[in-house]
């Protein structure tokens, strides 16, 4: 009898250590401060079209071959959801050693701990002082921008011309563009029309009391600073459109996402503008080549349109290989072989040498939205990344906002009260 | 004394030398031992976060930020200030009251047709089990926008009727019964159960009262019915608490949009917690939730003993 109890206990154990050893596995490995030279892998996140793709993984190839001790585990995707993963992974102190964040981040990425200072070892020798400017704080590096782009729009030229409609030109305006709406309707077939119901849109309104001289929608202060009579002009000039049927009905409208090859609007060819920036220009040209063209962001007093620094490389404050990760960036933007696989796939190279020696190499597509950035350069917005702390309210309430004009359930004037009311909630 | 006695404990004479106490202890710890992977799985990995959310719930607690103690600020302001909040619970309570009792009739219908003695009977239960196994997924999240998107195969085949369909995903309108087609779809957990209940319903009790007169309707409602409320009264309780912690297809192919139509608690919550960084004020919404899903599995506990029927009282009464 006790032979047969300790049988059951010796079989408990037993089955406990396989338990807890099947639980276990993988994490034998101790990670240790790697010396220069010894075989590092760095994790890499980034955000973007296929094309963008393409060239990031080619660019990590050629580090390698150069850098045989630097190898990379890359994780890339769409912009759905990419912030979410992000942010889920840093709060579990598990994120990439270097990740690509947008411009409006990086202040609240910083004030949050999560990234490092760079200062010593980027350098900025050939890059322009109001591209890194967003990268400072306290006079330290936290982000090292990738590129300067320029927000425009894009259309459709081969359905333009074969509709037998006038393409717009560089430096045109809101009144044009309005216009050009109701006089294109007349031509498009039953779905077709200009272009999306922007009325609700963040940065189509942004372009546009810009335009108007009233500046951005939210100060640099982060006082809230969408123009109430700019607001109801613009939201009146897009309900009359909604009206005649001018723009998408609304369940079509909230179908439309972007570089989708089965929702783009424009790529499915239901509109013929819409608003971009530069950079990418490539990936609606790798889904229907030769098709579109670049056109500056329609103007009033001022100009419409913006250069910005497009996006932003950051290190993680718990990568264990912090200095080969640096090495890394500073290679990203300041060597010439990348800006040659890179292109202008994050916009125009900020190193102004590299920018000038691939200018020759450059694809039609880059070509296009070189076009667009040096005619946005001439009279283009001074743009800032604004205060921090907003995102939601660009993300979350203006989308809202967006579907309420949308499907016609607020006014003009209701939409700008809740946008007000909303934005209570973020005013520091 | 059970007729199933525990192998584990022996009533040998030889034990009987030993404290009694002493093998009451003694005698269990060798089954603690075998469950002590899942006790520590319960510890570690649901009380202790369990736990930690309950005490964020009183903090204001910022993730990559600070945290302070706030007390019940949180369940004050989601309470009586939070208008998303009230609208989630909305959108929720439509989905719940609506997707549960399509889903298990679904499921109940279902389960009688597969209840019959046919030659490759299996081959349809697995047929049609298979979309639950898959329902919950990305990807079918994704085929549900292909199906039911402006340019949709449902408006594609609805358009060879002449007739104009919508976007029903994007159409505030219609975009919350999208999700509830694709929840009635999964029925097939609920289906099973279902099956195993009509097979431990006694023959006899068929034959009898045919003997007696009874048709098949009078069966159904008279035998099949009650013998399968215990049964029908797990799924619903399990339906329930499902129903409303529904997330991925909200957020998946939604986004809680079009005009917050689908902003089901769940999504409401994560937007706190992943897109605001709000780790407390979302910890007290999940506790939120929680009481209220304690609450309505109690009621429907309460209610029970009046609509669910259990074999042995039937011996009695």
């Amino acid at each position: 009898m006790v032979m047969r109890r300790r049988i059951a206990y010796l079989a408990a154990a037993a089955f406990l250590a396989i338990v807890l050893s099947a639980c276990s596995s993988g994490n034998d490995t101790i990670p240790t401060r790697p010396q220069d030279g010894e075989s590092v892998k760095l994790r890499i996140m980034w955000w973007g079209a296929q094309s963008r793709h393409e060239v990031t993984l080619r660019a990590l190839e050629a580090y390698t071959k150069a850098n045989p001790h630097v190898t990379f585990e890359p994780e890339y995707s769409g912009m759905d959801g990419y912030l979410d993963k992000l942010s889920t992974q840093a709060a579990a102190q598990n994120a990439p050693d270097i990740f690509q964040i947008d411009p409006s981040w990086v202040a609240d990425w910083a004030s949050r701990n999560q990234l490092i200072d760079m200062t010593d070892a980027i350098d900025l020798t050939n890059i322009d002082a109001k591209l890194t400017s967003i990268g400072y704080i306290d006079n330290k590096l936290y982000g090292v921008p990738l590129g300067s782009v320029a927000h425009g729009m894009i259309y459709d030229k081969a359905a333009m011309e074969k509709l037998g409609l006038s393409v717009p030109s560089m430096g045109w305006t809101w009144d044009e563009f309005f216009q050009y709406a109701v006089d294109a309707k007349v031509k498009l077939g039953g779905n077709q029309y200009l272009t999306k119901d922007y009325a609700g849109d963040y940065f189509a309104y942004s372009a546009y009391q810009y335009a108007h001289g009233k500046g951005q929608l939210i100060t640099n202060d982060g006082k809230f600073n969408v123009d109430r009579t700019t607001f109801l002009d613009w939201a009146m000039r897009w309900q009359t459109l909604r009206e005649d049927g001018v723009i998408p009905p609304a369940d079509v409208n909230a179908s439309d996402k972007e570089f989708d090859p089965a929702a783009d609007l424009l790529v499915k060819g239901n509109i013929l503008i819409r608003l971009a920036f530069n950079s990418s220009f490539g990936a609606w040209d790798s889904m229907n080549p030769g098709a579109y063209a670049l056109v500056t962001m329609p103007r009033a007093e001022e100009a419409g349109g913006w250069l910005k620094p497009s996006l932003f490389f950051g290190i993680s404050p718990f990568s264990k290989n912090a200095e080969e990760a640096k090495k890394f960036v500073n290679w990203f933007i300041n060597s010439q072989e990348a800006g040659e696989i890179l292109g202008t796939s994050r916009g125009v190279p900020v190193n102004a040498k590299v920018a000038a020696a691939i200018e020759s190499s450059l694809s039609d597509a880059d070509r296009a939205g070189m076009e667009l950035y040096n005619a946005t350069q001439k009279h283009g917005q001074q743009w800032s990344p604004g205060a921090s702390g907003w995102t939601n309210w660009v993300d979350k309430d203006w989308s809202l906002v967006r579907d309420e004009l949308s499907f016609g359930k607020k006014t003009p004037e209701q939409a700008f009260d809740a946008l007000q009311k909303l934005a209570k909630e973020y005013g520091k | 004394m059970s007729r199933y006695e525990n192998p584990l404990i022996h009533r040998s004479p030889h034990s009987k030398s030993i404290g009694k106490a002493l093998k009451r202890w003694e005698s269990p710890l060798a089954g603690y031992l075998f469950i002590s992977p899942w006790l520590l799985g319960f510890f570690a990995l649901t009380l202790y976060p369990m736990m930690l959310s309950l005490y964020y719930s009183f903090t204001d607690y910022t993730l990559m930020k600070g945290m302070d103690w706030v007390g019940f600020d949180n369940y004050k302001n989601i309470l009586l200030e939070d208008d998303k909040f009230v609208q989630s619970l909305i959108v929720t309570f439509k989905f719940v009251v609506v997707s549960v009792p399509a889903r298990l009739l679904a499921a109940l219908l279902i389960a009688l047709a597969l209840n019959k003695a046919v030659t490759g009977i299996s081959a349809y239960r697995i047929a049609i089990y298979f979309p639950s196994l898959i329902g919950g997924s990305i990807a079918v999240s994704m085929l549900w926008e292909t199906i039911f998107g402006v340019d949709g195969w449902m408006n594609r085949f609805l358009g060879v009727f002449g007739i104009q369909g919508r976007g029903w995903i994007s159409d505030p309108q219609t975009a919350l019964w999208t999700l509830v087609l694709l929840t009635v779809w999964q029925f097939g957990s609920a289906m099973v159960i279902f099956l195993a209940g009509l097979k431990q319903i006694p023959r006899e009790l068929y034959e009898a009262s045919s003997v007696d007169g009874a048709g098949r309707w009078t069966q159904s409602w008279r035998i099949t019915l009650p013998m399968l409320t215990p049964v029908l009264y797990f799924n619903l309780i399990m339906a329930v608490i499902g129903a409303f912690q529904m997330f991925t297809a909200a957020y998946v192919i939604t986004r809680g949009g079009p005009m917050n139509s689908t902003m089901v608690y769940a999504v409401y919550l994560y937007e706190r917690a992943f897109n605001r960084y709000q780790m407390g004020y979302a910890s007290s919404l999940a506790w939120i939730l929680l009481s209220m899903i304690a609450v309505i599995a109690g009621i429907l506990a309460l209610t029970s003993k009046y609509w669910v029927f259990y074999e042995t009282e039937s011996k009695g009464g």
